[in-house]
Formats: C-alpha cells, sequence, structure tokens
C-alpha cells in the first residue's frame, strides 16, 4: 500500500504525528487530518462495506456529504460508534474500525450478499421474507442489518453544557461568503456571530489555486478573522448549526474532539445569513460506487487541506466550468488527469475492489481514482428548517433559494453562486445593506441527471444501497410520491439523510413518469443536519437533575433517625424508619399508632392562603362541599372538582376569619390546586377581590397521631387547652411556640386522635425534637408513609389517583349531599348531573373483604361470566396489622347496594375470592377519632 | 416499597459554597441570608410600595425592597414586620414568606455566564417580573450589584437548584 | 421553542407558558337548567383553526392569563391582550 502524502500544502501540522489503527494495522497522520483524510494518506480505499450488499466501499466525500466513511472509535476515553470518518478529527491513540463488514472491510465474508442482489432490491423485506413466517428470517436479517456495535467501554454519561444566546446576526459557514458578510456586519457594530463546523475557517478558499483579493486564502482568512473579532464578533469553530426551530432559534452544536462532550447553544438570532455552501452532486453511472470513485469536490479538498493526492492517474467526470482548473490543481501537485463530458455518452467503471478504468463509448482509460461532479448542490437544509422555498433552476440542475423565510438570507455558494468574486460582492452588500447588482454568472454546466434505463447498476443512495433499478421498481409499483419513494426504497434515510442522493432520485423519478422534478418535489427537511448524540440534547438534565424531587426541611433529621426514603407526590419523604425490612416496618409502626400514637412528617400538605372580600364566595363556588358556613376556628373536608364533575384533589379547608381561608390541599396537589384557584380567580371571578398565595414552602407540618397523641403535644406547652372538649375534632388554633407562631389542627388521616402542629419552616428541626422527644416515654416515635398509607386504608380513607380514577365523582365515593342540595354554583356542578353521571352501574368506592390469608394483588379486576367481564378493580390492598387480616379497597360497580355479595377476582392467571363491604373496616363508628 | 434514600444526595449544608469559571470568567455560589420576606398581593400594589421596586435587570438596594412579581404582586425583602392576613386598610393580602424560599448568591464576573445554562436570562432583555423558571424550577432572580445576582428557589427546590447550579459549574470546569 | 409576549413581563420562551384554553367560551350559568348539548360545547367543543386563532393562556411565574392571537400554521404571535381589566 503506498502513502498518498503529498510533502507540502494543506492545513495540516507536519510537526505532530498521529499514530493511530485501522483495523488492527498501523497508520500515521498529522494534526489536522480528519479520520477519512489520514486513511486515504495511508492508502486505504475500502473504508467499509454498504448496508444491503456489503459492496466494498471507499470515501466518496471530504465533509458532512460522506455516505460510506463510518467507523467504530476507541479512543483512550472509551469506544463510540457511528463516528463519520470525514468530520471527525484524528486524535491520537484512535483505533477505528470498520463497520457491517466481517472479519474486515477488506475481506467481508457477507460480500457474497451482493450475488443475491436480485431478492434484495427494494421493499425486499416486504415480499421475500413474508412466507412462510417473517418472523423466521428476523433474527438473521437483524444480525446483517445495521452499522457498527455498541462496545462495552462505550463513552457514556458525559455531560453537554447546554447554554443560552442572543445575537443581532448569526452567520453559518465561514467560509469566503459567510467571512465577508460577518466582517461587514461586525463592522457596522452588530453583535455577530459565526458558526464554522470545520476546524478552520476558510471553506472552500483551500480548493481554490492562487491568491483571494491578492493574498494567500490563509492569509485572507486570517485578516477576516482579525477584522470580526475586532469588531466585537464572536466566531465558533467546530460548530455545526444544526436546526432552526420557531421565533428564529438556533440550534448550534460544539464539537471540539470525538470524545469530548458537546456543547449546545440555544441562539436566538435576530437575523442569519446562511452561507452553509454547496456540495457536488454525485455522476450516476455504472458501478459509480467502486472505491476509488470520488466527488471532484472531496479529491480537491483532499489535496489543498490534507495535502493528500489520492490518485496518480485520475479521470475527472464532469460538466461544468470549473473542471478545467480542478484539473490543473492535480496535474501540478503530480497526477496524471483525463478528463470526461458526462454529455458524451454513458459512462461506466470497471474494477472489484477498486476502480480500474472508466469508459465512455469506445473509450477507455486505465484509473486509480476517478473524480465525478454533476455540479454543485446549494445546502439549504436550515432554509426549508426555517420555512424558506426552493426553486428549481435549469441552468444549474439543481434547486436554489426562492422566497426567503423571516429574517433568513442565503449568499454565496448556497445562494447559487458558485464564482468566488460575484459571492464576496453579494456577501457583503448583504451585510451591510448596500446596494448590490449582480454580474453576469461566470460558472456554467450542461445538466447531467441519472437516465433511468441505462445499463449497469447505478447506485443513488450510496450508504443504504438504492440503485437506479430500484426506483425504477418503485415507480413501476406506483410508489411514485416522494414521500412513499423514500420510505420503500429507504432512499435518503440513511444517516447522511440523502444529502447527495436526494437530487438524483428525484430527476431519476421525475423522468420515470414524466414529471418535472419540481413536480416530484422534495421530502421534508427536518433537523438536525447532521447525527448529533442524545447527550447534547439532555445536557446536564440527567441523574437527580432529570426529576429532582422537592425536598423536606426535615431530611437531615430524617436521615439521621434512619428514615428509608422513597419518592411520594413528587416529594423525598421518610417511607419508613429503622433497619427492619419495609413491609415489617409499616406494619410494626402502623400497630403503634393505634397502640400509643406515631408522628409522621406531613409538610407537603399544602397551605394556600385565599384572601379578599370575595374569599369566601370564590371557597365556596371552587369546592363541591359547601364552604360559606364555615366558622372561623373549624376546618372542613372537601372536594375540588373538574368542570366534569371528576375528584381532583380531596383537603380541607380551614377558615381563618371573615376574608381569610387557608387549603390544606392533599400532598402531591399543591401546585396543582393552586393553579386551579388561580385560574378560577382570573377567569370568571373578579381578581380584584381575591388573591391564592400558596404558602406551603414557608410552613412545615408535624403530625402527632394516636391515643397518646394529646399526651405528647401537652409537653410542648402550648397556652391552649387540648381537651376534646375545648379542642374538637376539625377545629384549629393559632398561637406560638417559643414566638415563632404555630397553627395547630384537629384533622385526622389516621382515625386517632391527631393533633397536626404547622410552624415555619426553619424552626420546625426544634419542633420535631420536642415532639419526638416528648413522645419517648409514651412509646410514640416517627411513622413514614408506607404505615400511613395502611392506617388511612383501614379507615376507608381514599388517596385521590390511587382509589379515584378520571371518572370517579363524589357521589361515587359517598358524598352526595352538595350534588343534591347546594344550591350556589360550583365548579363541576352541571357535570354532576350529566348522562353519564346519573348511570346506575357507575364504579362505586367499597372496601372488600379477603377470603383466606392472602391480600388481594392491587390491581385485580372483579370479574364475571366466562369471559371474565371486569366490573371492578382492587385500589389499595394492605395486611392490616391491627385487624390481622388482609383488608383491600376497590371501585365496583354498583358496589354500594352490593355490599356482602361475595366475589370473584382475577389477577395475572390467578383467581381469589372476597365479600364486599364498607370501606371502614377498623372502627366502624369512629369513636377513636373524636376521644 | 423501597429505600431510596442512596440515589438522593444529602441536602446541602448553608455553608457550603461553590467555585468555578464559566466561559473562562470567574464565579461563586454560596447561599445567601434574607431577613424577612412578606409576600404581598392587591391591586395597586407595586405602584404604592413606599419601597424601591426592582423588576429585571434593576440592581436592588441594601435597605428594603420590593420586587415586582406580577401585576398585583409583590415580595417585600426585609420590610418591615407584618400580619398575615387580609390588610383591611391597604386592601392587600399579605403572607410572611420568609421561611418558604432558600436565596443563592451568584457572583463573579462569569455568573450570568453560569446562569445562562439554565436560563435565556439576558441584560438587554427588560421584564417586570423577576419571576422566571431556571434550570427548569419556579424561581425569582434580582441583581444586586453589576455582577452578582441572588436566585430565590422555593424551600423544597433549594437542593435541586443547588444541583442543577453546581452540575452547570463543574461541566463548565471541566471544559476549561 | 418559541418566544411569547407576557402582557405582563415582556417576551419570554414557551416554556414559561402553559396552554389553557380557547378563547371566547363563557361558562353556562349553572344556577339555571344548562341543557346537555349547551354543556357538552362547553366542555368539549374545540375549534382548532388552521391559522389565526385565539387562545387563552397562562405565563406560569407570573400567572397572568391572557388572550394570544397567533397562526398555528407560521407560529407567528399575531397579539396579546390581557384579561385584567387594567387602570385606565
Ligand atoms: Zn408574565
Amino acid at each position: 500500500m503506498s502513502g498518498t502524502r503529498l510533502t507540502s500544502g494543506g492545513l495540516i501540522d507536519r510537526a505532530r504525528r498521529i499514530d493511530f489503527t485501522f483495523d488492527g494495522r498501523a497508520m500515521q497522520g498529522y494534526a489536522g487530518d480528519t479520520l477519512a483524510s489520514a486513511l486515504l494518506a495511508n492508502g486505504t480505499r475500502i473504508v467499509g462495506r454498504s448496508f444491503k450488499y456489503h459492496r466494498p466501499r471507499g470515501v466518496w466525500g471530504g465533509w458532512f456529504d460522506e455516505p460510506n466513511a463510518i467507523f467504530s472509535v476507541k479512543t483512550p476515553r472509551g469506544s463510540l460508534p457511528n463516528v463519520l470518518g470525514t468530520t471527525t478529527a484524528l486524535t491520537p491513540g484512535m483505533e477505528i474500525k470498520s463497520v457491517n463488514a466481517w472479519p474486515n472491510a477488506r475481506f467481508d465474508v457477507k460480500g457474497a450478499l451482493d450475488l443475491f442482489n436480485p431478492w434484495l432490491k427494494a421493499g425486499f423485506y416486504y415480499k421475500t421474507f413474508m412466507k412462510p413466517d417473517w418472523h423466521l428470517f428476523e433474527p438473521m436479517i437483524r444480525k446483517m442489518a445495521g452499522l457498527g456495535a455498541l462496545e462495552p467501554d462505550l463513552i457514556e454519561g458525559y455531560t453537554s453544557d447546554q447554554v443560552h444566546a442572543t445575537c443581532d446576526l448569526l452567520v453559518v459557514g465561514g467560509g469566503a461568503a459567510g467571512l465577508a458578510a460577518a466582517e461587514g456586519a461586525a463592522r457596522q457594530g452588530k453583535n455577530v456571530w459565526l458558526v464554522e463546523d470545520h476546524a478552520a475557517l476558510g471553506g472552500g478558499l483551500y480548493r481554490m489555486g492562487g491568491t483571494i483579493e491578492g493574498l494567500a486564502p490563509a492569509d485572507w482568512v486570517t485578516a477576516r478573522k482579525a477584522a470580526i473579532e475586532n469588531a466585537g464578533g464572536r466566531i465558533l469553530t467546530h460548530t455545526t448549526a444544526f436546526g432552526v426551530f420557531d421565533h428564529n432559534l438556533y440550534g448550534l452544536a460544539q464539537q471540539s474532539a470525538l470524545d469530548v462532550a458537546p456543547t449546545l447553544y440555544r441562539l436566538r438570532a435576530k437575523d442569519c445569513l446562511l452561507a452553509s455552501g454547496a456540495i457536488d452532486r454525485p455522476v450516476t453511472f455504472a458501478n459509480n460506487d467502486l472505491p476509488g470513485i470520488m466527488s471532484l469536490e472531496a479529491g480537491i479538498e483532499y489535496l489543498g487541506r490534507y495535502g493528500v493526492l489520492f490518485g496518480k492517474a485520475i479521470a475527472i467526470a464532469a460538466n461544468h466550468s470549473q473542471t478545467a482548473s480542478a484539473a490543473a490543481r492535480l496535474r501540478d501537485a503530480g497526477a496524471a488527469v483525463s478528463l470526461f463530458d458526462p454529455a458524451n455518452g454513458d459512462l461506466s467503471a470497471t474494477g472489484r475492489r477498486r476502480v480500474t478504468s472508466l469508459r465512455q463509448g469506445g473509450r477507455a482509460e486505465a484509473v486509480d481514482c476517478v473524480l465525478a461532479s454533476a455540479g454543485w448542490t446549494p445546502v439549504l437544509h436550515l432554509w426549508r428548517h426555517a420555512g424558506g422555498k426552493l426553486r428549481w433552476d435549469d441552468t444549474l440542475a439543481t434547486f436554489v433559494p426562492a422566497q426567503a423565510p423571516k429574517g433568513m438570507a442565503a449568499i454565496g455558494a448556497a445562494n447559487g453562486i458558485f464564482d468566488l468574486d460575484q459571492a464576496l460582492a453579494e456577501a457583503r452588500a448583504c451585510a451591510t445593506g448596500e446596494p448590490y447588482s449582480p454580474s453576469p454568472p461566470r460558472f456554467n454546466l450542461t445538466p447531467t441527471l441519472p437516465k433511468p434505463g441505462a445499463k449497469g447498476r447505478q447506485w443513488i443512495d450510496f450508504q443504504h444501497d438504492v440503485t437506479l433499478d430500484d426506483i425504477a421498481l418503485a415507480e413501476r409499483e406506483n410508489y411514485v410520491s416522494v414521500e412513499h419513494l423514500k420510505r420503500y426504497t429507504t432512499l435518503g434515510m440513511a444517516s447522511d439523510q440523502g444529502k447527495i442522493s436526494n437530487i438524483p432520485g428525484l430527476a431519476a423519478m421525475a423522468a420515470l413518469t414524466g414529471k418535472t422534478i419540481p413536480e416530484v418535489g422534495t421530502t421534508t427537511f427536518r433537523p438536525p443536519f447532521v447525527p448529533l448524540p442524545l447527550s447534547l440534547y439532555h445536557g446536564p438534565h440527567s441523574g437527580q437533575n432529570f426529576h429532582p424531587l422537592k425536598r423536606l426541611a426535615l431530611e437531615k433529621l430524617h436521615r439521621s433517625s434512619g428514615a428509608a426514603l422513597g419518592e411520594y407526590g413528587g416529594w423525598l419523604r421518610p417511607a419508613w424508619y429503622g433497619n427492619q425490612p419495609g413491609p415489617d416496618a409499616a406494619q410494626s409502626e402502623a400497630r403503634m399508632v393505634r397502640a400509643a400514637g406515631g408522628i409522621l412528617d406531613a409538610s407537603p400538605l399544602g397551605k394556600i392562603e385565599v384572601m379578599g372580600p370575595d374569599a369566601e364566595a370564590f371557597v365556596n363556588f371552587v369546592y363541591y362541599n359547601t364552604m360559606k358556613t364555615l366558622k372561623p376556628g373549624a376546618l372542613r373536608y372537601g372536594f375540588l372538582l373538574t368542570e366534569k364533575g371528576v375528584v381532583f384533589d380531596d383537603g380541607v379547608v380551614f377558615r381563618m376569619g371573615p376574608k381569610r381561608f387557608v387549603i390544606s390541599s392533599s400532598s402531591s396537589h399543591a401546585e396543582g390546586v393552586t393553579g386551579l384557584l388561580e385560574s378560577w380567580r382570573q377567569d370568571g371571578n373578579d381578581p380584584d377581590r381575591v388573591f391564592v398565595h400558596d404558602t406551603t414552602n414557608h410552613w412545615s407540618t408535624v403530625t402527632v397521631t394516636g391515643p397518646k397523641a394529646r399526651n405528647v403535644t401537652r409537653s410542648l406547652g402550648l397556652d391552649i387547652d387540648l381537651s376534646a372538649e375545648a379542642f374538637p375534632h376539625m377545629t384549629f388554633r393559632e398561637t406560638s411556640w417559643n414566638d415563632v407562631p404555630l397553627r395547630i389542627a384537629r384533622v385526622s388521616f389516621t382515625g386517632e386522635v391527631s393533633f397536626e402542629v404547622s410552624i415555619p419552616a426553619s424552626k420546625v428541626e426544634a419542633l420535631w425534637t420536642a415532639i419526638t422527644d416528648a413522645g419517648e416515654p409514651f412509646g410514640v416515635s416517627p411513622i413514614g408513609i408506607e404505615a400511613l398509607s395502611i392506617l388511612r386504608a383501614e379507615k376507608g380513607f381514599i388517596i385521590i389517583g390511587k382509589d379515584t380514577d378520571g371518572e370517579t365523582m363524589p357521589h361515587d365515593l359517598g358524598f352526595t349531599l352538595p350534588r343534591q342540595k347546594k344550591s350556589t354554583a360550583f365548579v363541576g356542578d352541571r357535570g354532576l348531573h350529566t348522562e353519564v353521571a346519573n348511570e346506575p352501574d357507575r364504579r362505586q368506592f367499597v372496601g372488600l373483604s379477603v377470603t383466606g390469608d392472602a391480600p388481594l394483588p392491587t390491581g385485580a379486576h372483579l370479574v364475571e361470566g366466562a369471559d371474565r367481564r371486569s366490573f371492578g378493580i382492587v385500589t389499595s390492598s394492605y395486611i392490616s396489622p391491627n385487624l390481622n387480616r388482609p383488608i383491600a379497597l376497590g371501585l365496583v360497580e354498583r358496589g354500594a347496594e352490593r355490599m356482602g355479595e361475595t366475589v370473584t377476582l382475577f389477577h395475572l392467571g390467578k383467581t381469589y375470592e372476597a365479600t364486599l363491604t364498607s370501606p371502614v373496616a377498623f372502627d366502624p363508628d369512629g369513636a377513636r377519632i373524636h376521644a | 416499597m423501597r429505600d431510596d434514600s442512596h440515589k438522593w444526595a444529602a441536602p446541602f449544608d448553608v455553608s457550603d459554597v461553590l467555585i468555578g469559571e464559566v466561559d473562562g470568567k470567574a464565579c461563586r455560589v454560596s447561599s445567601a441570608s434574607i431577613n424577612r420576606l412578606s409576600l404581598i398581593s392587591g391591586t395597586g400594589v407595586r405602584t404604592s410600595s413606599q419601597i424601591p421596586l426592582i423588576g429585571w435587570p434593576e440592581i436592588a438596594p441594601d435597605g428594603p425592597f420590593a420586587l415586582s412579581m406580577r401585576r398585583d404582586r409583590i415580595l417585600e425583602v426585609n420590610g418591615s414586620a407584618r400580619t398575615d392576613g387580609w390588610d383591611e386598610v391597604n386592601s392587600v393580602a399579605i403572607s410572611d414568606m420568609t421561611d418558604g424560599y432558600h436565596a443563592f448568591s451568584v457572583a463573579g464576573s462569569g455568573a450570568l455566564n453560569l446562569l445562562n445554562r439554565g436560563a435565556d436570562l439576558f441584560l438587554e432583555t427588560p421584564s417586570a417580573s423577576v419571576a422566571r423558571l431556571t434550570f427548569g424550577l419556579p424561581s425569582l432572580i434580582y441583581r444586586t450589584d453589576e455582577t452578582t445576582y441572588t436566585l430565590l428557589f422555593t424551600r423544597a427546590q433549594a437542593v435541586a437548584a443547588y444541583s442543577a447550579l453546581s452540575a452547570a459549574l463543574r461541566h463548565c470546569a471541566s471544559d476549561g | 421553542m418559541q418566544l411569547f409576549p407576557c402582557p405582563f413581563c415582556g417576551l419570554r420562551s414557551e416554556g414559561e407558558f402553559h396552554f389553557a384554553a380557547e378563547a371566547g367560551k363563557t361558562r353556562p350559568v349553572t344556577t339555571r337548567d344548562v341543557n346537555a348539548e349547551e354543556w357538552a360545547a362547553y366542555l368539549f367543543d374545540q375549534k382548532n383553526e388552521k391559522g389565526a386563532t385565539r387562545e387563552v393562556w397562562t405565563h406560569l411565574p407570573c400567572a397572568e392569563m391572557f388572550i394570544m392571537s397567533r397562526d398555528s400554521v407560521t407560529m407567528e404571535v399575531l397579539g396579546t391582550q390581557t384579561l385584567r381589566k387594567l387602570p385606565a
């Protein structure tokens, strides 16, 4: 194998040698190389195998247009799959592996698949493997398909930086046009950002010989860069503008090296100049996929930017006026060059593992490299993301910008201007707003489009192995719409998203159907413009930052008390305390509460203040239950409904005074309830007469519950009488403790005497310590949510969203009075009287008394008949430590009138039996709660 | 039923400080102490405020001031003590929120760069309200001098905010 | 990510806003008889207009509810209007 690197030229640093391997073979490149340029410099022709036929493939393009050079790469930090070789910088120690090839790209055992190509045409999945059953073939197909594999040392978990930014003008592309435009705008005082996806600025300038405005290209670029930065402009290299989103938001991905996490910029730019250049269009001819056949642009790019002359005997098959200068550059570099004009007849390449000759009619040239170009295709993906229109230009045989999207203009090659002087004049005028009269184009070409019916295998989409024949087949089978064509043949669906195959594919379909290309149309251009790692999008929102939980002011004390913490309704809360397994701990805590008492951190309970002259009417309106009769110092349980009449939240309303209420919503719902109240306040009520303050975060709440609750609470030494007579159930008092405001309420979720004590959060550690110290002599200690769940289920108290669903109405839960009697309007009132609400077969809340010792699975269905029709579900199920038997709650059709009925339940293939009962299993007459 | 304690880092200490560089500029994150916060709502509460009203990007004075939150709501910072409830005289609703927020101070020439990791917050885009989402969390952000920002997060989300700030700062540091 | 103009706060990122409803519906007076069709229309009827729309949105940080006119095809914001009566 011969090296192809020249001794001078290009932007590479020949003083910094980089060692790497390709499929295990040691190779050398230089700083400034991409994987592809280094492989070419080492004489590598076959870089991989094609997706479907495992045809040998070489490097075709010079940058993001490359369909073939996709590798698995291992760096000292780990491995990454699907690495595009033409855009990835070579770094020391890289181990590059070809993909889709076994054992390696040069000797691919599956290459024999190519012999079966008649059976692998477009749509082959749907046809060939259908009989007897696709699933017989699927494992084999899956094994053969795909590019690359995940290595065990995959680089994972690197964190992308994500930055929000704004600017006046974003210039996309740091080629001649982009640099000239950015300089012009920056000099006018605009806040300009210029992004360039290469490591170096300059774009296509390195493909040119000679000078630009009297300077060598590198010097001209340096001068522009200095001028832009001196005028306050910002230049980001290694940065791809990958998408345009609503209202001028641009996604920029900056990636300085393969194994360094990319940075995402969410840039809001007032205006954008698209100087994204153009890429070469392939010439479609027989065996045009042979290694050694490249785009003309790429051939010159490898020479100009990387100092690589890939062929010694080069044929150029091109159709335009820049062919001669390209040929001259290659000859100057030492190659023998022959020219072919595609207009003179059908071309065909021959060779097995690389191209060895190019033929046209009777003419044949022995070559080691073919550089082909059917003209330039402007890169207009961002233009289309932004909603810009395209126009087919017959003279350029490509799409060019038509009607511009708001705030965007295209300049230079992206605007179909392929002449440098003309592009510079246009760019400067466009950036500064000065008038500019275009000179007549000096670029011309003879349109060269695929010819259906031409002999030989003519490749359209290299990466997905779509040939001209496949497109003809799709047309015969009436997949003529571009979107159907794409999905049937997979044209343009590979990781390059059809950057080079799109126009040849459309042109072929146009020719086949007798339509013009604009009539055939294009498929939709969607972000991202190039494949990007998902870490770019999630950034630091992973791990604990993905869905952060709310945290209790007492968390440190809970941890030091040995609490097991878990998520409950968006909060991290004690599930249980101590070293026992969770279920055992929950059982003993629940037993302790009924024997003596327990102490619970109830801080997440909502404390939503409703204040103002209309507070009473407002609370009465938003609640199902009548609240206007509530007296100051008292509290009342009630439901908030949706307008459909469905239960949204249950909570307790405190009346603090004539114009002040506090709504204690359920723990997971404080924000949702605040939002609901705020929306009713502003929509339909007078927002100047009622105000809603969510003070949940200011207050923490410690609940003491159980027969000894009063004894424990008494040790706080509050100046209020805690006796049942002076301080009855469903009332509250305001006082202070150690000069700190304190609110104490008698309300219970356990069925035991309970004191809910609230205090500003910064003082709750002292309160918790005082209460737990006081509890110790009474055998009263902290309990977690798991014990609380058991205790409330013993009493038949619901948890909204667990024991109710999106159809449950208050009368299904036994709360029927306001529906029948409340005379003022309330949210959901009419919804409670619809046909559905009046259905006799509604699912109603019941208890289930289980036959046997095993608890029912939560979610088990109550079933009837041979077809096991479901007429209800188990919503909660526990072993009751206080009744020493399993208990359950559920929603059951006509449940209320079926008490005593024995029912069959079914869950995951098993059958259970239970009897429908009242939901209240423990202390049915409620004596304990009032004690 | 499982113990997830180990999945969540224990809460930070108020004395914890994060120091790093963002885009090559110094930045320091620490907890800040505020003596009193009073949430006051009422029609015209913004215009009748006796103390300076601070929106974005105004710089708050040393003495008492009021953060402009909503059309009809302010948060008094270090103002005089008030009684919770409906104030008949002034027709305003008052709630003590001193313990409802945790305050962070983000200081240094890189402070705004750090905040730009979590919010599209720019000096050249003024706003009548200091309320915004930062790192996806509700927050109030105001300036106390040219390069110092105070961030208020709800007490329950202070740990999440601290974690997000430290992740952003840690990441920026590893870049440099 | 769109930019929406909160009538109070000014331009803010779409993520801070919450869609509430199409504008133009009024809650029926439920203390009188409301027939099923009227109630169903209030709950469920949506215009889902293509092109110019009028919608109620909430700016979550400041809780402002307002009407936003926008184009559902081009995503252009055509204007906003607060639901609040403003001091004269
Ligand atoms: Zn707002």
